[in-house]
């Protein structure tokens, strides 16, 4: 199967600053994937090289295994850092100049307003935007031309809760078409609600990717207590699935492996005379992991 | 192609109050500095105007240098106009989108370089319309002959006024902000060539890029005051300026090619 995206070892600096350190990843036709990583990690600077906008030092990539052309960019709806619009122009006339720009036509334009509900303000000038309303006019754009991929960079940044959750509704609707689409954040709940796939950025390297179930479920943690510690962490040691077992003052923290049901391993625990007053199966979330595997990059 | 990015530069510019003004103010202050320059051309003895031979300003063929040398003092305000345009376009970051959505770099620069032929025929559309509406009734004998005569000023003019237009494309791309741009561009014409006069041979002056431009139209009230005016021959000027815009254009266009937008 073609990757939708294939980048092979960028590289970027400005001045002595790595801004992108031999970054490769590979994008499949259908997933959403996330780009994730605190700020300065890279992640801007890698959607502005895939983009075209940025030069890459070294490194190399490609849209649908072409080499990228402006022609392929038009099949790509791109929402950069921040809204680019002309601030004296209507929501209608910026659109009309993106229109142009794809060769898309302008009878969408009040299509994709409606989706991002600016239907209302569209004959305002951007300037009178909030910026929400301005991160929406940019999420309308990347949707004209009816493009094959989204490459969005932060798309809930600034927005209010309601604002977070229409924009992620639009990413869920867009993606249930089959349509590919990559994404920068440097929020955690978002990439875990929203992508299929996640690479992990810190200052310019990639520290792990794969699908986001994968990284969701690695280590979810066990806390459990008892009376007889000794014996229940001796108990422990023997049932399958429960591993990296460690004390912490008084309660047990294991690592616990997906298929482990918390009910049977009480009954077991209980049927060796062990009655836990502590147990707690902790899921993995990616924020727990991105610390974790962050902190183990320092 | 060339529809598409005119399509573009007709939506920035045509909904943009400053275009309107300026061009506005462009047009107000060439047609009113014509009518003003006419002034000069009689004066008054014992309350009578007596017409100065040699400033018959209204009269073709000699309107043409006159109308385009007083033109070309308002060379500034297209520049200026030009100078928004582009960065505006680099300030709100429509070039990247530009970039990102699909257009090649080359084409943020030839979208420019049409907005600047815009500007360029419009002055000098201006001008023509400008010179038979004052040359007409102010020639005796108006022939089609006399009108055409001293034509080459017309497209010495169309020539200058896109050349520095080029100028203000080049401060405005490197420079990136507006009134640090028009600021450099005024310091460059009005200061920085003329000290380079000084060290430079005169023949090599005429190398300079304003110098080459404006030699297409020298001042023709010059010989009134009896001052020696070399013309400069059309052909030179032209090739000069044609160099020049070529070698300008090149680099803005290296420029915008090799570094982030």
């Amino acid at each position: 199967m073609t990757p939708t995206l294939q980048i092979k070892r960028l590289s970027r600096s400005y001045g002595s600053i790595r801004a992108l350190d031999d970054f490769s990843l590979r994008v499949d036709p259908g997933s959403v994937y996330g780009i994730l990583g605190p700020n300065g990690s890279g992640k801007t600077t890698t959607l502005s090289i895939i983009l075209d906008v940025l030069r890459a030092d070294s490194g190399s990539y490609e849209w649908f295994g072409q080499w990228p052309s402006a022609g392929v960019r038009r099949r790509i709806g791109s929402m950069l850092d921040r809204p680019n619009f002309l601030p004296y122009l209507s929501a209608v006339k910026n659109l009309q100049i993106s229109a142009e720009v794809k060769g898309a036509g302008h009878s969408q334009i009040n299509e994709v307003l409606e989706i991002v509900n600016l239907s209302s303000r569209k004959y305002s000038s951007f300037h009178t935007y909030s910026l929400g309303m301005k991160q929406r006019l940019a999420l309308a754009s990347t949707l004209l031309g009816d493009p094959d991929v989204l490459v969005l960079d932060e798309p809930t940044n600034g927005l209010d809760p309601q604002g977070i959750f229409d924009v992620r509704s639009i990413i869920q609707k867009v993606a249930d078409q089959g349509k590919t689409i990559v994404l920068a954040s440097h929020i955690l709940d978002e990439i875990e609600k929203v992508c299929t796939h996640v690479a992990i950025l810190k200052n310019g390297k990639k520290l792990t990717s794969g699908t986001t179930r994968e990284i969701l479920t690695q280590n979810d943690t066990l806390e459990i207590a008892a009376s007889d510690f000794d014996k229940l962490q001796q108990s422990l040691k023997d049932i399958k699935g429960i591993s990296d077992i460690a004390r912490q003052e008084d309660i047990i923290i294991a690592s616990i492996d997906d298929d482990v049901d918390i009910a049977e391993l009480n009954a077991a625990l209980i049927s060796k005379g062990i009655k836990p007053h502590h147990l707690v199966r902790k899921k993995q979330t990616l924020e727990s992991h991105f610390m974790e595997v962050t902190r183990g990059s320092q | 192609m060339i529809g598409k990015l005119f399509a573009i530069e007709r939506i920035k510019a045509f909904n943009y109050n400053s275009f309107w003004y300026i061009m506005a103010l462009y047009s107000v202050l060439l047609v009113l500095g014509y009518y003003v320059a006419g002034a000069f051309g009689t004066v008054t003895v014992n309350g009578e105007q007596v017409d100065l031979p040699q400033f018959r300003v209204y009269e073709f063929p000699m309107l043409w240098h006159y109308l385009t040398y007083i033109a070309g003092f308002l060379h500034y305000l297209p520049a200026l106009l030009l100078i928004l345009l582009v960065t505006n376009d680099i300030q709100f970051g429509i070039w990247r989108q530009h970039v990102a959505e699909g257009l090649e770099r080359a084409h943020l620069v030839g979208a420019k370089v049409l907005m600047m032929a815009l500007l360029s025929g419009y002055a000098t559309v201006l001008v023509i319309l400008t010179g038979l509406a004052f040359g007409l009734p102010g020639t005796e004998g108006a022939s089609p002959a006399m009108i055409l005569e001293s034509a080459d000023f017309i497209i010495g003019f169309f020539v200058q006024i896109f050349a520095y237009l080029t100028m203000a494309f080049v401060f405005a791309v490197a420079v990136k902000k507006p009134a640090q741009a028009i600021i450099m561009l005024l310091v460059y014409s009005i200061v920085v060539e003329r000290l380079i006069h000084f060290f430079l041979p005169g023949e090599l002056s005429f190398f300079l890029p304003m110098a080459a431009f404006s030699s297409f139209i020298s001042n023709p009230y010059m010989s009134i005051i009896g001052a020696e005016v070399v013309e400069t021959p059309f052909v030179n000027s032209f090739f000069a300026s044609l160099v020049w815009i070529i070698m300008l254009l090149g680099g803005i266009y290296a420029f915008v090619r090799y570094k982030d937008v």
